[in-house]
């Protein structure tokens, strides 16, 4: 217990120190390509999709639940964390001195998030128990359905907005980089961890084969459930720091095009590898960025956007990807501790033989 | 706005038969092209189990050939249209079509015959960002708009356009024609039987190959008559993303009436179209329309998930 | 999960989407849009209540470069096209004279393809990649409240040549029009409908998506009920709609002498066509947003659907004044087509743009935004063009009538006849 809260404070700090690190970097311009713009598509933009690939994992991965609604949970959370801070907690601040203000932002922040993803979660679970029944396709089709019913919910909606966006959000996340680490490490520990407990091997058994977990007593109703509210809590959180950075959001950014984007990730990176989430779904966020960087290319008669291409690329890479490496780029398996302590070990080793003077022939 | 007011007279107006009438017309109007692309999936669905995800896009390419073929004038049909021009213009966006649906079949569907069905959906799905995109490259995200117009008829209460009321015909005539060819042709007895046990069938000496390649043709050939008859009768504008609403709807339209029912496509189409109708003349659940199809999905796959026309389907442990 | 469980599941998904329509809609309280107006002391409030946080990278010293951003490839994209060229007419013409502050100007045009999370997007790469030194954009008010922040964020000054919903110049101080707002536009069409048509009843159908669309509904709806009146019906409808005969029944039950589409003209075209194919026959009355040589293509051509409707737009290319013609013959020269209502503005901004820089005398956004906001009779082809004290131009309105391909001037409604006749101080609704 208590090397668990030493890790937790460890890593907020580390979260923490590289924020003001980025942050001076960024500012002062370190580096010549390192501005606001180059800082958010690349940092933090593929942050906030590793937190959706890998909480989409835990649910199409690990539990072979397949849910092509994942955007409708970010809305949720995005949607629903902006209300209360737009509509309730704006009263809170006013009668705060100045010095506290930053304080009680962050903490009325943290709040937003939590109800953003509680509000998430209990999607997840509204969301899970119905679909309980439904198997592969049709699992598939009723969680689209649900993603776009909740974003044509909040697109007709006038308290949300309505297809014109939700405007005027505080932006409290600020700088951005220390809260979407920390969500972002969150995940992938809370994933990681559950991976390798009993409850991992619950959710793998029902991925495998439901019928036999269920017959060797693994309540499956409570599993699939339970991947559900917590990929869900996770994306819902996600979407409250996208809405506290940005300070709008719209119905648009939470399409069908998201949950499919997230499912491409989570595919390529191998179902069930959380490496894989985070390689996949940082590498996809960062290659689409850079092709936005290229100029603007002139081609039968008109000019393409290079934005016109990143889609084109995201589609044959998927393809691709199922028609030649259907598990994904690390399948099944992780790149954890021990990959990297087995590396450093060879590294000793190799560099080891080297210096050690050779007393006696080397062992067969 | 005096919303209580305007909701009670609008409501007042909905009761009364002449607008009834009219929506239904219009409901109807609009369910036939989702029934022309369900059936497409449906089809699909019965014989392969897959949901193609494309059809949508393939939808959109029929508009988008129509479009091509009056901008550049084909057949005259720009300068001087007639029946012949249109109809050539028509067939020549569903034979594109019928091309477009054997070749994607041929090249993304074939080698994933045998792969686990979750893989094939997601292959489907990255077929229909495929040919969006495409399209976006070859044509442009403008709207494109075919500049032909059509006389207004008044049947009663009712008004509708001489291309609303060919379009409507020519689907119910496709319809009619696709379901003769399913119960009276030999290829139509040998999709049931592949769609029905495709090991069975292939024991039986049916060439399944041809009949699936067969069965996407078909499909994607209506789906590319109903894109060309939008563009040309409706005067929709034409986008690379014109297809992916319509699909959705179309795809819900085949969950309705149960997935792999021909007919249950057609029905589902026709209710959906009309339900929308109904619910988008309405002043204040206006803006609820395209949560209609959602909506009726989830509840058709909670209460009923082999549709109204299917099948319960038993599953074997 | 029983079969009864699933069914009062789905009833209670059905009741929440109806209860919302119900609530949503009479809880008034809209986030952005037009909402009961624009009184003063709140809008000025608003407007100088935000500083810039962070300042943007320094612009390059050797030249000017100012960056654009409008709809060029999209659903709009021929607002954004006349924009372009409007505003690199202006570029021309003022390198020819040799630039300013003695170094030639460019300007880098992106696209946002009318989505505002892609607005977003490249105006922060405008600021921070391009380090631009101010910038021009959009057209669509939607797409300006998405942008407009980040430039005030950043403290670069933003001109917007064509937005007219209110709430756009109160983000921030360093936001500009060089256009009229929605609620004096509202204004012009209902009493246009009132005292030119000398109709009663009109019904308004608009487009749900758009800042701009509902607000000069709502403003028109007001405005049209002051001057004695009635609305019969308002729907709505979104942008990617091709089917709008539901909707268009419903009001065809209603009996309008008149129906008002405050929406782009993308969908207007299909909305005539299909309102004359349910007899409707009545004139149909539009805003800005119809202003597009596509208007009549989308309508089914020249002489069909949208023959002899009107719209209201910031100059007609048929003015004989010496000064319109002779932009109207240098645009015709350069694009080939007559310049519509946005290319006019387009240029007007850019220019507006250049005599700041030149008062400011330096490449300082500070000095910039100033001289922006104390620009006085700026003598623009769309009027003279004076920037009032929340970042707008007063400025007339014209009235043109479609015929055949062309817009022809009808009227021209002036900022003074809407003084004198509505009041505009209701306590403005905040969120």
């Amino acid at each position: 217990m208590r090397r668990q809260l030493l890790y937790t404070l460890l890593a907020i700090g580390i979260c923490w120190v590289l924020d003001a690190l980025l942050q001076s970097a960024v500012r002062g311009q370190w580096v010549v390509w390192l501005n606001d713009y180059t800082y958010r598509a690349f940092v933090l933009v593929p942050m906030l999709f590793v937190t959706l690939a890998v909480s989409l994992n835990l649910i199409n991965g690990i539990t072979g639940q397949f849910s092509l609604g994942h955007a409708g949970f970010y809305a949720v959370g995005a949607y629903l964390s902006a209300g209360f801070t737009v509509y309730f907690s704006t009263g809170w601040l006013q009668g705060i001195a100045e010095s506290w203000q930053s304080a009680v932002q962050a903490g009325l922040l943290v709040l937003a998030t939590l109800i953003g993803g509680g509000a998430a979660a209990l999607m997840g679970l509204l969301v899970g128990i119905p679909t309980l029944r439904l198997r592969g396709d049709y699992l598939a089709i009723a969680t689209l359905g649900f993603g776009e019913i909740v974003r044509v919910l909040f697109e007709n909606l006038e308290l949300f907005g309505a297809q014109r966006g939700f405007t005027g959000i505080p932006q409290w996340v600020g700088f951005g980089f220390f809260w979407y680490a920390l969500l972002m490490v969150s995940c992938v520990a809370v994933c990681r961890n559950l991976l390798q407990s009993t409850h991992g091997l619950a959710f793998l058994a029902v991925r495998e084969d439901e019928i036999a977990a269920e017959a060797m007593g693994v309540p499956t109703t409570y599993y699939k459930v339970a991947a559900f509210t917590l990929g869900a809590m996770f994306a819902g959180a996600a979407g409250a720091l996208l809405a506290h950075r940005e300070g709008s959001i719209y119905p648009v950014d939470f399409r069908m095009d998201i949950s499919i984007i997230v499912v491409t990730m989570v595919v390529l990176g191998g179902q069930g590898s959380i490496t894989g989430a985070i390689v996949a779904g940082a590498g996809l966020k960062m290659l689409e960025e850079a092709l936005r960087l290229l100029p603007v290319v002139h081609l039968l008669g008109r000019e393409l956007q290079p934005s016109d291409f990143r889609m084109l690329v995201f589609a044959l890479v998927l393809i691709l990807t199922m028609i030649f490496r259907p598990q994904g780029i690390f399948g099944h398996r992780e790149l954890g501790w021990a990959t990297f302590a087995r590396l450093c070990q060879r590294i000793i080793k190799s560099s080891g033989k080297r210096d050690a003077p050779r007393t006696e022939p080397p062992a067969g | 706005m005096i919303e209580a007011v305007q909701v009670q007279y609008a409501l007042g107006q909905m009761m009364d038969l002449s607008t009834l009438a009219q929506q239904l017309v219009n409901g109807i109007q609009s369910g036939a092209i989702y029934a022309l692309i369900a059936v497409g999936y449906t089809m699909v669905y019965g014989i392969l189990r897959m949901i193609n995800f494309a059809h949508g896009e393939v939808y959109m390419t029929g508009a988008m050939v129509a479009w091509l073929g009056t901008s550049q004038n084909w057949f005259g049909v720009a300068s001087n249209p007639s029946v012949v021009s249109v109809a050539l213009l028509i067939g020549c966006a569903m034979v594109t079509c019928m091309a477009l649906g054997v070749l994607i079949e041929r090249l993304a569907y074939r080698p994933l015959r045998h792969a686990p069905r979750l893989i094939v959906l997601i292959t489907a799905i990255g077929v229909s960002f495929l040919l969006q995109n495409l399209a976006l490259i070859l044509f442009g995200a403008d709207p494109k708009t075919v500049p032909l117009t059509w006389r207004t008829l008044q049947l009663g209460a009712v008004s509708l356009s001489v291309g609303q009321l060919v379009l409507l015909v020519a689907s119910l005539v496709f319809m009619a024609g696709l379901q003769l060819l399913v119960k009276r042709t030999q290829f139509g007895r040998a999709m049931r039987a592949v769609s029905e046990d495709l090991q069975a069938a292939a024991l039986m000496g049916i060439p399944y190959d041809k009949v699936i390649v067969g069965t996407f043709a078909l499909g994607a050939t209506l789906a590319g008559a109903g894109g060309a008859m939008t563009a040309i009768f409706v005067g929709a504008p034409v986008t690379p993303y014109f297809g992916f609403m319509p699909g959705v709807k179309a795809f819900v339209s085949a969950v309705l009436g149960g997935i792999g029912n021909i007919p249950g496509a057609v029905l589902g189409g026709l209710l959906l179209g009309v339900i929308e109708a109904l619910v988008g003349g309405h002043p204040t659940l206006s803006t609820f329309r395209d949560a209609v199809a959602f909506l009726l999905l989830i509840t058709v796959l909670l209460l009923r998930p082999t549709g109204l026309l299917g099948r319960p389907l038993q599953e074997k442990v | 999960m029983s079969k009864h469980a699933s069914i009062l599941w789905v009833i209670s998904l059905m009741s929440v989407v109806v209860l919302s329509a119900c609530t949503g809609k009479r809880s008034g309280s809209t986030v952005s849009g037009g909402s009961a107006v624009l009184d003063p002391a709140a809008r000025r409030a608003e407007r100088y209540a935000s500083r810039p946080i962070e300042p943007a990278p320094p612009p390059d010293p050797n030249r000017i470069v100012i960056g654009v951003y409008a709809d060029l490839t999209g659903d709009n994209s021929t607002f954004g096209e006349e924009t372009r060229n409007g505003v690199t007419l202006a570029v021309e013409e003022i390198n020819k004279r040799g630039g300013l502050l003695g170094k030639q100007v460019e300007a880098r045009f992106e696209d946002t393809r009318s989505d505002p999370q892609q607005a977003r997007n490249v105006v922060t790469k405008l600021i921070q990649q391009e380090r631009v030194v101010a910038i021009i954009g959009e057209v669509a008010s939607t797409i300006s409240l998405a942008g407009g922040p980040i430039c005030q964020r950043y403290g670069v000054p933003m001109i917007s040549p064509s937005s007219t919903n209110p709430a756009v110049t109160d983000k921030g101080d360093y936001i500009f029009r060089v256009c009229f707002i929605d609620p004096f536009q509202g204004y012009v069409m209902a009493k246009f409908a009132a005292e030119h048509l000398k109709v009663k009843r009109v019904a308004i159908l608009y487009d749900n998506s758009s800042d701009y669309s509902k607000g000069l509904a709502q403003f028109f709806g007001e405005a049209f009920k002051k001057l004695g009146g009635t609305i019969t019906n308002v729907l709505t409808y979104k942008p990617q709609d091709t089917d709008f005969r539901s909707q268009l029944t419903t009001i065809r039950a209603g009996n309008p002498e008149a129906i008002f589409i405050p929406g782009y003209y993308k969908s207007v075209g299909l909305i005539a066509r299909q309102a004359r194919e349910l007899g409707i026959k009545v004139p149909l009355l539009g805003g800005d947003g119809w202003s597009s040589p596509k208007l009549v293509e989308g309508a089914g051509g020249p002489g069909k659907a949208i023959e002899g409707c009107y719209f209201s737009d910031h100059y007609a290319p048929d003015d004989p004044a010496p000064q319109i013609q002779e932009f109207v013959r240098k645009y015709r020269q350069r694009f080939g087509k007559t310049p519509g209502g946005l290319a006019a503005l387009g240029y007007d901004a850019a220019r507006v743009l250049f005599a700041a820089i030149q008062k400011a005398g330096k490449l300082d956004r500070a000095a910039i935004r100033d001289a922006i906001a104390s620009t006085k009779n700026f003598p623009g082809v769309t009027g003279s063009i004076t920037i009032n004290e929340f970042g707008d131009a007063d400025k007339s309105a014209v009235v043109l009538q479609v015929r055949g391909d062309r817009f022809v001037f009808v009227t021209r409604i002036t900022p003074e006849t809407a003084m004198a006749t509505t009041q505009v101080s209701r306590g403005r609704t905040r969120r």
